[in-house]
Protein backbone atom coordinates (compact mmCIF):
# COMPACT_ATOMS: atom_id res chain seq x y z
CA UNK A 1 0.00 0.00 0.00
CA UNK A 2 1.63 3.28 -0.92
CA UNK A 3 -0.38 6.58 0.17
CA UNK A 4 -0.96 9.05 -2.97
CA UNK A 5 -2.58 12.50 -1.88
CA UNK A 6 -4.98 14.36 -4.28
CA UNK A 7 -4.09 17.95 -5.06
CA UNK A 8 -6.21 19.86 -7.52
CA UNK A 9 -4.71 22.48 -9.99
CA UNK A 10 -6.64 25.90 -11.73
CA UNK A 11 -3.89 27.57 -12.87
CA UNK A 12 -1.95 29.23 -10.65
CA UNK A 13 -3.79 27.79 -7.63
CA UNK A 14 -2.87 24.44 -5.83
CA UNK A 15 -5.78 23.06 -2.99
CA UNK A 16 -3.70 20.57 -1.57
CA UNK A 17 -4.36 16.96 -0.21
CA UNK A 18 -2.61 17.35 3.02
CA UNK A 19 -4.29 13.55 4.28
CA UNK A 20 -3.90 11.45 1.20
CA UNK A 21 -5.07 8.23 0.52
CA UNK A 22 -3.63 4.28 0.60
CA UNK A 23 -3.81 2.36 -2.47
CA UNK A 24 -2.36 -1.10 -3.72
CA UNK A 25 -1.59 0.44 -6.87
CA UNK A 26 -0.92 3.70 -9.08
CA UNK A 27 -3.60 2.39 -10.94
CA UNK A 28 -6.14 2.06 -8.42
CA UNK A 29 -5.06 5.71 -7.39
CA UNK A 30 -5.63 6.71 -10.76
CA UNK A 31 -9.00 5.15 -11.49
CA UNK A 32 -10.09 6.98 -7.56
CA UNK A 33 -8.55 9.65 -9.07
CA UNK A 34 -10.57 9.49 -12.22
CA UNK A 35 -14.36 8.51 -10.18
CA UNK A 36 -13.68 12.09 -8.08
CA UNK A 37 -13.27 14.31 -10.61
CA UNK A 38 -16.20 12.89 -12.19
CA UNK A 39 -17.53 14.02 -8.99
CA UNK A 40 -16.61 17.17 -9.13
CA UNK A 41 -17.37 17.73 -12.81
CA UNK A 42 -21.31 16.56 -11.74
CA UNK A 43 -21.77 18.63 -8.91
CA UNK A 44 -20.14 22.12 -11.19
CA UNK A 45 -22.85 20.99 -14.25
CA UNK A 46 -25.43 20.30 -12.24
CA UNK A 47 -25.49 24.31 -10.77
CA UNK A 48 -24.20 25.50 -14.40
CA UNK A 49 -20.41 26.40 -13.35
CA UNK A 50 -18.02 26.40 -15.99
CA UNK A 51 -15.49 24.13 -15.57
CA UNK A 52 -12.18 25.69 -16.76
CA UNK A 53 -8.99 23.42 -16.87
CA UNK A 54 -8.11 21.92 -14.05
CA UNK A 55 -6.56 19.09 -12.99
CA UNK A 56 -5.87 16.61 -10.49
CA UNK A 57 -2.50 15.81 -9.64
CA UNK A 58 -1.60 12.61 -8.06
CA UNK A 59 1.68 12.77 -5.77
CA UNK A 60 2.98 10.39 -4.19
CA UNK A 61 4.82 11.32 -0.10
CA UNK A 62 7.76 12.92 -1.61
CA UNK A 63 5.65 15.76 -3.26
CA UNK A 64 6.46 14.02 -6.93
CA UNK A 65 4.11 14.17 -9.59
CA UNK A 66 2.79 10.69 -10.56
CA UNK A 67 0.00 11.31 -12.84
CA UNK A 68 -2.89 14.42 -13.94
CA UNK A 69 -6.05 14.08 -14.56
CA UNK A 70 -7.21 16.80 -16.97
CA UNK A 71 -10.57 17.46 -16.08
CA UNK A 72 -11.36 18.59 -19.67
CA UNK A 73 -10.08 14.91 -20.73
CA UNK A 74 -12.96 13.64 -18.20
CA UNK A 75 -15.67 15.28 -20.15
CA UNK A 76 -14.23 14.66 -23.18
CA UNK A 77 -14.27 10.61 -22.42
CA UNK A 78 -18.20 10.96 -21.43
CA UNK A 79 -19.23 12.74 -24.59
CA UNK A 80 -19.37 9.51 -26.75
CA UNK A 81 -19.73 8.89 -30.20
CA UNK B 1 -19.61 8.09 39.40
CA UNK B 2 -23.51 9.04 39.69
CA UNK B 3 -25.38 11.77 38.28
CA UNK B 4 -24.47 15.45 39.39
CA UNK B 5 -27.37 17.78 41.12
CA UNK B 6 -29.56 18.77 38.00
CA UNK B 7 -28.27 22.22 38.20
CA UNK B 8 -24.93 21.18 36.78
CA UNK B 9 -26.20 18.40 34.47
CA UNK B 10 -24.98 18.64 31.31
CA UNK B 11 -27.23 16.86 29.04
CA UNK B 12 -30.44 19.10 28.11
CA UNK B 13 -32.57 16.58 28.38
CA UNK B 14 -32.15 15.41 31.62
CA UNK B 15 -31.63 18.79 32.38
CA UNK B 16 -35.13 19.43 31.54
CA UNK B 17 -36.73 17.31 33.64
CA UNK B 18 -39.06 18.36 37.12
CA UNK B 19 -37.07 17.68 39.83
CA UNK B 20 -38.47 14.52 41.33
CA UNK B 21 -38.60 12.88 38.58
CA UNK B 22 -34.47 13.83 37.78
CA UNK B 23 -34.11 12.86 41.21
CA UNK B 24 -35.75 9.62 40.24
CA UNK B 25 -33.87 8.38 37.31
CA UNK B 26 -30.25 10.12 38.59
CA UNK B 27 -29.28 6.56 40.55
CA UNK B 28 -29.78 4.66 37.26
CA UNK B 29 -27.09 7.05 35.80
CA UNK B 30 -23.44 6.13 35.39
CA UNK B 31 -21.19 8.92 34.02
CA UNK B 32 -19.00 7.76 31.47
CA UNK B 33 -15.80 8.48 29.46
CA UNK B 34 -16.50 8.40 25.62
CA UNK B 35 -13.95 8.49 23.97
CA UNK B 36 -13.70 9.61 20.05
CA UNK B 37 -13.93 5.94 18.36
CA UNK B 38 -16.33 3.98 21.12
CA UNK B 39 -19.32 2.09 19.15
CA UNK B 40 -22.70 3.12 21.27
CA UNK B 41 -24.26 0.73 19.38
CA UNK B 42 -24.41 -1.82 16.12
CA UNK B 43 -26.98 -2.43 13.72
CA UNK B 44 -28.56 -5.52 14.45
CA UNK B 45 -27.27 -5.81 17.68
CA UNK B 46 -29.08 -5.81 20.89
CA UNK B 47 -29.35 -2.58 22.57
CA UNK B 48 -27.59 -2.61 26.01
CA UNK B 49 -27.29 0.67 27.30
CA UNK B 50 -29.19 4.35 26.49
CA UNK B 51 -26.46 7.29 26.30
CA UNK B 52 -27.51 10.98 27.12
CA UNK B 53 -23.55 12.86 26.17
CA UNK B 54 -22.46 15.25 28.25
CA UNK B 55 -19.88 16.45 25.92
CA UNK B 56 -18.61 15.20 22.47
CA UNK B 57 -20.18 14.16 19.50
CA UNK B 58 -21.63 11.23 17.78
CA UNK B 59 -22.79 10.03 14.47
CA UNK B 60 -25.74 7.50 13.85
CA UNK B 61 -24.74 6.09 10.59
CA UNK B 62 -26.75 3.78 8.44
CA UNK B 63 -25.53 1.28 5.73
CA UNK B 64 -26.84 -0.81 2.86
CA UNK B 65 -26.55 -4.15 2.08
CA UNK B 66 -23.77 -3.13 -0.37
CA UNK B 67 -22.11 -1.50 2.45
CA UNK B 68 -22.61 2.02 1.24
CA UNK B 69 -23.20 4.48 3.94
CA UNK B 70 -23.55 7.82 5.13
CA UNK B 71 -24.47 9.46 8.80
CA UNK B 72 -28.26 9.51 9.25
CA UNK B 73 -28.06 12.24 12.37
CA UNK B 74 -25.47 14.19 14.36
CA UNK B 75 -26.17 14.57 18.60
CA UNK B 76 -24.34 15.48 21.50
CA UNK B 77 -25.30 16.88 24.94
CA UNK B 78 -28.51 18.20 23.34
CA UNK B 79 -30.06 14.71 22.54
CA UNK B 80 -29.78 10.71 23.66
CA UNK B 81 -29.23 7.32 21.64
CA UNK B 82 -30.62 5.18 20.20
CA UNK B 83 -33.69 6.96 19.48
CA UNK B 84 -35.21 4.23 18.76
CA UNK B 85 -35.13 3.27 22.42
CA UNK B 86 -38.64 4.88 22.74
CA UNK B 87 -39.97 1.68 20.89
CA UNK B 88 -39.01 -0.36 24.00
CA UNK B 89 -37.25 -2.52 20.53
CA UNK B 90 -34.28 -4.95 21.16
CA UNK B 91 -32.35 -4.29 18.52
CA UNK B 92 -30.19 -1.35 17.17
CA UNK B 93 -31.00 -0.10 13.39
CA UNK B 94 -28.36 1.95 13.22
CA UNK B 95 -24.23 2.49 13.99
CA UNK B 96 -23.75 4.68 16.67
CA UNK B 97 -20.38 6.02 17.44
CA UNK B 98 -18.67 8.94 19.33
CA UNK B 99 -16.78 10.78 16.51
CA UNK B 100 -15.53 14.21 19.46
CA UNK B 101 -14.07 12.78 22.95
CA UNK B 102 -16.58 13.29 25.22
CA UNK B 103 -18.36 11.84 28.55
CA UNK B 104 -22.02 10.57 29.02
CA UNK B 105 -24.14 8.94 31.68
CA UNK B 106 -25.10 5.74 30.51
CA UNK B 107 -28.56 3.84 31.76
CA UNK B 108 -28.97 0.12 31.61
CA UNK B 109 -31.67 -0.54 28.70
CA UNK B 110 -34.23 -2.29 30.99
CA UNK B 111 -34.24 0.78 33.31
CA UNK B 112 -34.63 3.03 30.29
CA UNK B 113 -37.82 1.09 29.48
CA UNK B 114 -39.21 1.06 33.12
CA UNK B 115 -38.99 4.66 33.14
CA UNK B 116 -40.85 4.95 29.51
CA UNK B 117 -43.45 3.05 31.33
CA UNK B 118 -43.48 4.65 34.47
CA UNK B 119 -42.28 8.18 34.02
CA UNK B 120 -44.71 10.28 32.32
CA UNK B 121 -42.14 13.45 32.35
CA UNK B 122 -39.42 11.66 31.04
CA UNK B 123 -41.10 9.33 28.38
CA UNK B 124 -42.39 12.94 27.61
CA UNK B 125 -38.84 14.32 27.08
CA UNK B 126 -37.58 11.26 25.39
CA UNK B 127 -40.40 10.99 22.71
CA UNK B 128 -40.08 14.45 22.03
CA UNK B 129 -36.47 14.41 21.73
CA UNK B 130 -36.49 11.40 19.33
CA UNK B 131 -39.14 13.51 16.96
CA UNK B 132 -36.43 16.23 17.21
CA UNK B 133 -34.15 13.95 15.81
CA UNK B 134 -36.61 12.28 13.23
CA UNK B 135 -36.73 16.53 11.96
CA UNK B 136 -33.13 16.67 12.32
CA UNK B 137 -33.53 13.86 9.97
CA UNK B 138 -36.06 15.01 7.65
CA UNK B 139 -33.75 18.16 6.91
CA UNK B 140 -30.84 15.97 6.27
CA UNK B 141 -32.99 13.70 3.25
CA UNK B 142 -33.91 17.36 2.20
CA UNK B 143 -30.55 19.05 1.95
CA UNK B 144 -29.03 15.64 0.70
CA UNK B 145 -31.54 16.03 -2.13
CA UNK B 146 -31.15 19.32 -3.30
CA UNK B 147 -28.16 21.16 -1.73
CA UNK B 148 -24.89 21.43 -3.46
CA UNK B 149 -22.09 20.11 -1.53
CA UNK B 150 -20.64 23.29 0.29
CA UNK B 151 -23.89 23.99 1.70
CA UNK B 152 -24.20 20.40 2.94
CA UNK B 153 -21.07 20.61 4.40
CA UNK B 154 -21.58 24.03 5.98
CA UNK B 155 -24.52 22.82 7.46
CA UNK B 156 -22.86 19.88 8.72
CA UNK B 157 -19.97 22.19 10.01
CA UNK B 158 -22.86 24.60 12.23
CA UNK B 159 -24.49 21.30 13.33
CA UNK B 160 -21.16 19.98 14.71
CA UNK B 161 -20.12 23.39 16.28
CA UNK B 162 -23.52 23.78 17.61
CA UNK B 163 -22.76 20.58 19.72
CA UNK B 164 -18.53 21.23 20.33
CA UNK B 165 -17.49 23.76 23.24
CA UNK B 166 -14.74 26.33 21.35
CA UNK B 167 -14.29 26.74 18.05
CA UNK B 168 -12.53 24.30 16.58
CA UNK B 169 -13.79 20.84 14.81
CA UNK B 170 -11.06 17.94 14.96
CA UNK B 171 -11.96 15.98 11.99
CA UNK B 172 -10.19 14.85 8.76
CA UNK B 173 -11.49 15.25 5.47
CA UNK B 174 -11.72 11.18 5.34
CA UNK B 175 -14.47 11.12 8.42
CA UNK B 176 -16.02 14.11 6.60
CA UNK B 177 -16.53 12.73 3.36
CA UNK B 178 -17.73 9.07 4.82
CA UNK B 179 -20.38 10.90 6.78
CA UNK B 180 -21.74 13.11 3.94
CA UNK B 181 -21.17 10.35 1.76
CA UNK B 182 -18.92 12.31 -0.78
CA UNK B 183 -15.34 11.63 -2.13
CA UNK B 184 -12.56 13.33 -0.09
CA UNK B 185 -11.75 15.52 -2.97
CA UNK B 186 -14.98 16.82 -3.28
CA UNK B 187 -14.84 17.61 0.97
CA UNK B 188 -11.12 19.31 0.52
CA UNK B 189 -13.17 21.55 -2.67
CA UNK B 190 -15.43 22.04 -0.78
CA UNK B 191 -13.69 23.31 2.65
CA UNK B 192 -11.78 25.71 0.10
CA UNK B 193 -14.38 27.69 -0.90
CA UNK B 194 -15.81 27.89 2.78
CA UNK B 195 -12.00 28.94 4.22
CA UNK B 196 -11.46 31.18 0.82
CA UNK B 197 -14.69 32.90 2.27
CA UNK B 198 -13.56 33.50 5.55
CA UNK B 199 -15.91 31.33 7.46
CA UNK B 200 -13.58 28.45 8.33
CA UNK B 201 -9.96 27.53 9.07
CA UNK B 202 -9.18 24.10 7.44
CA UNK B 203 -5.68 22.45 8.81
CA UNK B 204 -4.42 19.10 8.90
CA UNK B 205 -7.26 17.24 10.98
CA UNK B 206 -9.05 20.06 12.35
CA UNK B 207 -11.47 22.63 11.23
CA UNK B 208 -11.90 25.99 12.76
CA UNK B 209 -14.94 28.03 12.58
CA UNK B 210 -13.61 31.78 12.18
CA UNK B 211 -16.77 33.81 11.14
CA UNK B 212 -20.09 31.88 12.16
CA UNK B 213 -22.85 34.45 11.53
CA UNK B 214 -21.34 34.42 7.89
CA UNK B 215 -21.68 30.79 7.69
CA UNK B 216 -25.20 30.79 8.31
CA UNK B 217 -25.28 33.23 6.32
CA UNK B 218 -23.97 30.98 3.55
CA UNK B 219 -25.81 27.90 5.02
CA UNK B 220 -29.23 30.15 5.55
CA UNK B 221 -31.33 27.58 2.82
CA UNK B 222 -29.69 24.55 4.50
CA UNK B 223 -29.55 25.29 8.44
CA UNK B 224 -31.74 26.34 11.15
CA UNK B 225 -34.66 24.60 10.73
CA UNK B 226 -34.08 21.33 13.05
CA UNK B 227 -32.64 23.82 15.42
CA UNK B 228 -35.68 25.99 15.36
CA UNK B 229 -38.10 22.85 16.05
CA UNK B 230 -35.73 21.37 18.67
CA UNK B 231 -36.64 24.93 20.55
CA UNK B 232 -40.43 24.29 19.78
CA UNK B 233 -40.37 20.61 20.95
CA UNK B 234 -38.68 21.41 24.40
CA UNK B 235 -40.50 24.57 25.73
CA UNK B 236 -43.55 24.41 28.36
CA UNK B 237 -42.70 21.00 28.62
CA UNK B 238 -43.88 20.49 32.44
Amino acid sequence: MTRYFFQIRRGGVTITDEEGDEFDSIDEAHANAIRAVRELLAARIKNGVMILDEHMEIRDETGALVIAVSFHDVIKRHLGR
Amino acid sequence: MTAPPQSSMQNKLLALLPATDYGQIAPDLDLIPLPKGTLLGRAGKPIKYAYFLASGLGSIVVTTPEGHSAEAGIFGFDGYVPTSAVTGLDVSIHDVGMQLDGEGYRIDYDAFRGLMDSNRSFSRVMIRAAEAFAVQLAFTALSNAVHDVNERLARWLLMCHDRVSGNEIALTHDFISLMLAVRRPSVTTSLHVLEGNGFIRSERGSIMIRNRPALEEFARDAYGRPEEEYRRLMKDLF
